[in-house]
């Protein structure tokens, strides 16, 4: 909406400026087209309309009028005619005087013409001691209207042409903010269903006014969009179901093949070397229970169909309890499971899911037991540093592989790439920890990794105790 | 019933080989009265006939769904109900529950825990009044006796009264015993609370438990600590 406003500014002054250009430009205009008027005018075009020269060029000599060659030529090209009155009314010298024209005029007749027409033609006249010059202009080629204004009005046209201006400008700041208005009005639907855009209903914006076009298409894009979603979420359910489905029908035959293994395994019938073989067999069931449950809990989280059941946990609880339970279940020797806490860490409280997390931190440990049969020592330490809760799970065993770990992350992105090796726990760990708005971190120390470090943001602290 | 393998138990699952399979480990574990339905028609008329103590039920079955099923025995009668799916979304798990099953156990399982499961419903529903806290108050750490109903430590020379957050912190430690428990369950079993507002008063509570339970109160026998853990009575 502030982009929308601030393209409404912009229009309101685009629009002003061109105002104000325009205006300036026709100024501009207006004084050239006066001055090639009056201003750009020859020396001989400019005489021609002096009707004083002209009249100064008609000399009375031995009582006769003589008009100068240039004066002739001069009213010859650019006059109808010229004649001269004497004070009496009477024409004493004309020149190409049409013979519609009176000889002789009285005074109104003079007071009449010189202000505007003789018989249609335009006259310029000029007072001589012996008369009246009259120049004519040929009929129909010059208009003339004599202006009358007071002089208080001449006196104000300054402060007048200003008020006029600045009347002007406001209207055209005022138009520009209506029609901007109406712009803005119009656009509005756009912007906000661009917004909605990414929503889950198609849009409906109106296709009427001069913005329908574009809502039209706006309406086509949002309609794809939902479909194309739909599509995407369609194939991942189908996915996420598929593996679901296939993992639900495995473990009722599952069930058969650990118990038979596992009744077998201590049968009396079978000897040492054939129960260790059922042994095994119920032991390989469990592992692939425990990947069939692996590989329905990363699908389920890669596509986000897996809801996490929210609540406020204390981590170092959590983690005490994982201990305890690794402990009581008989987690012992060649192993040595270690808690390490800062005591900061008891005033800490997130939000999330308690039980996945618990997965997440199994399944570290657990890679830690899995990969170290001759035993070693795992250590989980929490420390409440400035990014968040950061929990570190290390072992003195063999590491995770450097492979491994660019496996990991090289698996998110080119999922048919079936080269790398099994990371499905350790994805299980990233995916959970990223659904938490965590982040897992694999400290290397030469070619394995032997700590892993987690980071979980805190929303809040526990308050002092009493 | 006097013995938990007197319980009569009732299988409804549509697999048949894993209905032989489970009736052939309870039977081996010694339960003698074993019916199995392969569908809820089955089971209905099974119910019909006579109720069992002990119903161990699929949800996918081929006529119906065996939460309904669940549904319709508890309006009849309050017979425990175990769910055994290869439903192991956590929603089922809490849906089973929720409707008030006594437990819920995912396919695949081994077997033992089957059988641990059924044998801790049997004993809880039908002989809980001999189970070993309630009919037996008694601890017996040495040369000291803790009766838990008096909340007294007694030994030669006399008898020590516990206060009730001395009890409480035993009791709980004495139903998890052999096993650690957390600083936050004990907080919680007696203060309802976590661990950090707390954490001096269960040392305090702890301190003096050990001076009315231990010979050498410093060199504790019986209640151990679990470093940055817990607590841990032998």
């Amino acid at each position: 909406m502030k982009d929308l406003l601030k393209i409404y500014r912009r229009f309101i002054l685009t629009a002003a400026t061109i105002c104000i250009l325009i205006i300036i430009f026709n100024l501009v205009l207006l004084l050239f087209f006066l001055w090639q008027q009056f201003g750009y005018k020859s020396k001989d075009d400019y005489a021609s309309y002096r009707i004083n020269v002209l009249s100064s060029q008609l000399t009375q000599k031995e009582g006769q009028y003589k008009l100068s060659p240039e004066a002739q030529k001069q009213i010859d090209a650019h006059y109808a005619f010229a004649m001269l009155i004497s004070p009496e009314g009477q024409v004493v010298w004309s020149r190409n005087l049409p013979p519609d024209i009176p000889r002789s005029y009285s005074l109104m007749e003079v007071a009449s013409f010189t202000r505007w027409y003789l018989k249609d033609y335009p006259v310029k006249v000029q007072t001589r001691p012996d008369g009246l010059f009259v120049a004519a202009f040929p009929r129909h080629s010059l208009w003339k209207y004599t202006m009358e204004f007071k002089e208080e009005l001449l006196y104000n046209l300054p402060p007048n042409l200003l008020l006029l201006l600045l009347c002007n400008l406001l209207l055209i700041f005022g138009l520009a903010m209506l029609f901007g208005r109406r712009f803005y009005a119009s656009l509005r639907p756009l912007t906000e269903g661009i917004q909605k855009l990414t929503g889950e209903k198609v849009l409906t914006l109106p296709q009427q006014g001069f913005v329908g076009e574009l809502a039209k298409k706006l309406n086509q894009a949002s309609a794809i969009l939902i479909f194309q979603r739909k599509a995407l979420e369609k194939r991942d359910n189908a996915r996420t179901n598929w593996i679901a489905g296939v993992s639900h029908d495995i473990r009722t035959p599952l069930s058969l093949i650990m118990a038979y293994g596992d009744h077998l395994s201590r049968s009396p019938h079978l000897n040492p070397e054939e129960q260790k073989e059922a042994a095994s067999i119920r032991e390989n069931s469990l592992l692939i229970k425990h990947l069939i449950s692996d590989l329905n809990l990363t699908s389920r989280l890669e596509y986000d169909s897996y809801p996490l059941q929210q609540k406020a946990y204390a981590p170092a609880a959590l983690l005490r309890s994982l201990t305890a339970a690794y402990l009581n279940d008989g987690l012992e020797a060649p192993w040595d499971l270690e808690l390490s806490l800062d005591p900061h860490l008891d005033r800490v409280t997130l939000t999330g899911d308690p039980d996945l997390l618990r997965r997440a931190f199994r399944n570290l440990i657990n890679n830690s037991i899995q990969h170290n049969p001759t035993g070693c020592q795992i250590r989980i330490q929490g420390d409440l540093a400035v990014q968040g809760v950061r929990l570190t799970f290390s072992d003195t065993g063999v590491g995770i592989p450097v492979r491994v770990i660019k496996a990991l992350y090289r698996a998110q992105n080119t999922e048919k790439d079936t080269s790398f090796p099994h990371v499905m726990g350790l994805r299980i760990v990233k995916q959970i920890l990223e659904a938490h708005g965590g982040r897992v971190e694999f400290l290397l120390q030469g070619e394995n990794c032997h700590s892993v470090v987690i980071t979980l943001p805190v929303s809040r602290l526990s308050p002092n105790p009493p | 019933m006097n013995h938990i393998y007197e319980c009569s138990i009732l299988l409804v699952d549509d697999n048949s080989q894993l209905l032989s399979m489970v009736t052939h480990l309870l039977g081996q574990e010694g339960y003698q009265s074993l019916r199995t339905a392969g569908s809820c028609r089955e089971a209905r008329e099974c119910l019909a006939h006579k109720l069992p103590e002990l119903i161990i039920l699929d949800v996918m079955l081929p006529d119906g769904d065996g939460f309904s099923l669940f549904q319709e025995i508890r309006m009849k009668a309050d017979i425990p109900i175990l769910f055994l799916s290869a439903r192991d979304e956590d929603q089922d798990r809490l849906l089973g529950l929720g409707l008030g099953a006594d437990d819920y156990l995912t396919k695949p399982f081994l077997p033992r825990e089957l059988i641990l499961r059924v044998n801790a419903i049997v004993r809880r529903a039908y002989l809980s009044g001999r189970s070993s806290l309630v009919s037996s108050p008694i601890l017996t750490l040495g040369e000291r006796t803790v009766h838990f109903d008096q909340a007294v430590v007694a030994s030669s020379a006399g008898e020590i009264p516990l206060t009730a957050k001395e009890l409480l912190i035993l009791k709980k430690l004495y139903e998890n015993r052999g096993k650690i428990v957390t600083f936050d369950a004990l907080c919680d079993a007696v203060w309802g609370d976590g661990y950090y507002t707390y954490e001096n008063t269960l040392m305090v509570h702890i301190r003096r438990l050990r001076e009315k339970l231990e010979e050498e109160p410093s060199h504790p026998k019986y209640l151990l600590t679990a470093r940055g853990i817990g607590y841990r009575l032998i």
